[in-house]
């Protein structure tokens, strides 16, 4: 696991609400090349282990929605198209409906 | 099983400044999950660009206002303009001179440019001046400035993708779709061009892969992306079931493919071989596409590696 996703993960919490069009998004998780993005609201701690929350966008054949990841989930969506994961944190939560969407 | 069912969506383009995206849905020429199969018309509407979409979904009819009135795009309009823009088969609003009804012509009549045509509503033939395709989505095409069937397309990553479907990262499956132009799109970019790739693990909604590639290889075969294209669209045609096929020349052995219109959509005996020029005859009317045969030795491979074909798909 890359050190951003490890440090994603520091962000787990136990109690998270589930995720709505209000909830601020901290990280943005993107693939280098292709630009496919996660849109990231919260990391939960769960029995089973830690979840990476929030909202994909979709694309022509799928629609949009909230997204609860097994974090290396991510690692292997790069591995399997021979990209790299980037890990972006904002040091002020934003709102969902205001970020960059680069999906078409 | 029947279709899921799916909403229907109002929407008033001008409150979407960066950008509406209208597109018929056609299903994967290549599925081994075990969703259903996609259908209905998928929207994409932006307030701003670049921004979230406020609308992502698929609808059963959108209502798009427009100056003066509205106008309803349907799956059943959807599908067949879909078919016909990207064989480039003229597409033009045509009304019944009887019964002032706006014709659509789909299946087989969707994919060849026809002057005499027969109205639904009041069933009485009628002539056309100009050969061509009645849909009355050109309606709300021209009424949104984007008359035009074909637009620039940018293409998609360059790949390989390389997907082979023993991967466990795989094991939910791979939906493999041509891309094909938006019914209507008004944003400011273009849309990518080759072949749309969905892979899942099982188990899991979120696709491990989820992008268009201009190159695509499934366990060691690379997809052509027109094959993939035109293929898509032969599929979505109920008239063609059964007769499109592997044809290879049975002089060279080069697999023949009927690429364009009018043979890529009409069952035919006599063909060309475009590599050694050879004329030869099938027994029966058929339209070639190597694709057929790839596609079954791929669900051969997809069966041994656990998934299989998606039973749900055509």
């Amino acid at each position: 696991m890359t050190n951003d996703m490890e440090a994603l993960l520091t962000l787990a919490r136990t109690a998270s609400p589930e995720p709505a069009d209000a909830s601020p998004v901290v990280a943005i998780i993107r693939l280098a090349d292709s630009r496919r993005s996660w849109f990231v609201t919260a990391v939960r701690q769960r029995n089973q282990g830690l979840e990476v929350v929030g909202y994909a966008p979709g694309c022509q054949h799928r629609s949009g929605g909230w997204f609860c990841l097994d974090p290396r989930f991510f690692e292997v969506a790069a591995a399997a198209t021979g990209d790299r994961v980037l890990v972006e944190f904002l040091k002020t939560p934003v709102a969902l409906d205001t970020l960059e969407d680069e999906s078409l | 099983m029947s279709p899921t069912f799916l909403p229907r969506l109002d929407i008033d383009p001008n409150q979407y400044l960066g950008g509406v995206g209208v597109w018929g849905a056609l299903p994967a020429i290549f599925d081994t999950t075990r969703f259903p199969v996609e259908h209905g018309v998928h929207v994409h509407a932006r307030r701003a660009p670049g921004r979230k979409k406020d609308f992502d979904g698929s609808y059963g009819e959108v209502h798009i206002a427009l100056p003066g009135g509205s106008a309803v795009i349907t799956e059943a309009s959807a599908t067949p303009y879909v078919a016909a823009a990207v064989l480039g088969v003229p597409v033009r609003e045509i009304s019944c001179p009887y019964c002032s009804e706006q014709h659509l012509d789909t299946d087989r009549f969707a994919v060849h440019a026809h002057q005499r045509h027969l109205c639904v509503f009041c069933g009485c033939e009628f002539l056309e001046a100009e050969r061509s395709v009645g849909n009355p989505i050109v309606i709300t095409k021209r009424a949104l400035n984007d008359a035009s069937q074909i637009r620039p397309t940018t293409p998609g990553l360059p790949g390989p993708l390389r997907i082979d479907q023993t991967n466990p990262a795989l094991s939910g499956g791979v939906l493999i779709w041509g891309s094909n132009p938006a019914i209507l799109w008004t944003a400011s970019r273009d849309e990518s061009e080759g072949i749309h790739v969905h892979a899942f693990q099982a188990g899991v909604a979120e696709p491990v892969v989820d992008e268009t590639y201009q190159l695509v290889e499934i366990d060691g075969i690379c997809l052509d992306a027109k094959m993939v294209r035109i293929f898509m669209v032969q599929q979505s045609l109920p008239y063609l079931s059964g007769a499109v096929l592997a044809v290879p020349c049975p002089r060279c052995n080069a697999p023949h493919f009927d690429d364009a219109i009018p043979f890529a959509v009409t069952p035919h005996r006599n063909h060309r071989c475009t590599d050694c020029l050879h004329d030869f005859a099938t027994s029966a009317p058929v339209v070639a596409n190597p694709l057929a045969d790839v596609l079954e030795r791929l669900y051969e491979n997809a069966g041994v590696a656990g998934t299989g074909k998606n039973p749900l798909a055509r």
